[in-house]
């Protein structure tokens, strides 16, 4: 008997790269889905940010500045920040660091098969980083695609030209 | 166990989500058990516990070696003691991390207009439920994510959220994320209370993941 959580697909990152595309994920049979995102880590010493981008019904990364998001950052030193942008390129979901850190991000997105609605996004993740003292980073986030398309699946990237050779991503469907 | 599952039309090769051919019984239970029968309900019931008139519960069997992702769900969590939270600590290898090693950040957001920030860099323990108050009707109730337990090479992770009501009826939300900056494998985790006991019931999930 299925519960209401649905696995799809899973993605490992074993070696060092700036983008791995999860593809032919989101489809008519659910609505809404469940992403985690864990184990994540930079090759190099310098913490880097992760971010989503869609991949459209023929296979292109959706790369327009259509994208709005707005969350709270939440460090365990510095104050506490809203980030928020419009017509962006990007979700920006997380910022990872060096191992042994790792981090953990679950997101869900909201109608992205449907090619009569925009798509939406929210995450909660919490990671650590380190420029000077150890420090804990968590974020509450929204964010939306602001096409009515049709989206089948998802690109997580790095644009800080800090790669990351570890990660797994892993897609669910919410069985409604 | 048998390598040939299926017989249409010979041995096709299984993997979880693409299953191929007529299957004895056996086949399903060696699939199963290789991780390669598609069974789907992803979101697996580890244990169920509740507490009454408890001052601590311990999940002492999390299966951190199965999985990397836990979703642990409060409900009406009910101290006896007025405004104490339902605090975490973890185990590693069988020893309870007591020190002031956990880090946590978190929002919260009442019905009267409160909004305020509170985070630390050396808590004796993290989070899960906030400040509930001990008269009737008072509970808290919540989830949260924890992640890479089993990795000895990782830190391990909280995000969680969750509602309380305080003494004087004020409502919170209340959400966060915290840590134990430490790389080891995490076997048992512990809900307690800093003073009295408490009610409520837990329940620890672990989220299926496959290669």
């Amino acid at each position: 008997m299925a519960t209401n959580l649905e696995f799809i697909k899973s993605v490992e990152v074993t070696s060092s790269t700036s983008s791995v595309d999860i593809d032919n994920v989101f489809t008519d049979k659910y609505d809404v889905y469940y992403l985690s995102l864990t184990n994540f880590q930079t090759v190099g010493t310098t913490q880097t940010r992760i971010r989503l981008r869609f991949i459209d019904s023929t296979g292109t990364v959706v790369t327009g500045s259509t994208y709005d998001y707005a969350y709270l950052q939440m460090d365990s030193i510095r104050a506490f920040a809203d980030i928020k942008n419009t017509n962006k390129t990007f979700l920006d979901y997380n910022l990872i660091d060096k191992a042994p850190t790792g981090a953990g991000l679950i997101s869900y997105i909201y109608n992205p098969y449907s090619a009569s609605s925009y798509t939406f996004s929210s995450w909660q993740n919490v990671s650590v980083w380190q420029a000077g003292a150890l420090e804990l980073r968590g974020t509450k986030g929204i964010g939306v695609e602001k096409t009515a398309q049709s989206i089948r699946g998802f690109q997580i990237y790095e644009t800080d030209t800090r790669p990351f050779d570890k990660a797994k991503i892993s897609v669910y469907g919410v069985k409604g | 166990m048998s390598n040939e599952f299926g017989y249409i039309p010979e041995s096709p090769e299984q993997s979880f989500g693409n299953n191929k051919g007529i299957f004895t019984p056996k086949d399903i239970y060696d699939l199963t058990r290789a991780d390669k029968y598609t069974n789907y309900g992803q979101l697996e019931l580890i244990e169920t516990k509740t507490a009454s008139a408890d001052s601590q519960i311990i999940f002492d069997d999390i299966k951190q070696d199965i999985y990397n992702v836990h979703f642990l769900t409060v409900t009406n969590f009910s101290p006896s003691v007025n405004q104490r939270n339902l605090s975490v600590r973890f185990f590693e290898n069988g020893v309870e991390e007591a020190g002031s090693v956990y880090q946590y950040a978190q929002q919260y957001v009442g019905s009267n207009g409160a909004v305020a920030e509170q985070k630390s860099t050396g808590a004796g323990a993290l989070r899960t439920t906030n400040s509930v108050g001990d008269a009737v009707n008072r509970v808290g109730n919540g989830y949260s994510y924890f992640y890479n337990l089993g990795d000895s090479t990782k830190y391990s992770f909280q995000t969680y959220m969750n509602d309380t009501i305080d003494q004087t009826n004020v409502f919170y939300g209340i959400f966060g994320s915290g840590v134990l900056p430490q790389a080891s494998v995490v076997d048992q985790i512990k809900l307690y209370v800093s003073s009295g006991t408490f009610d409520c019931s837990l329940s620890l999930y672990g989220i299926k993941e496959y290669s």
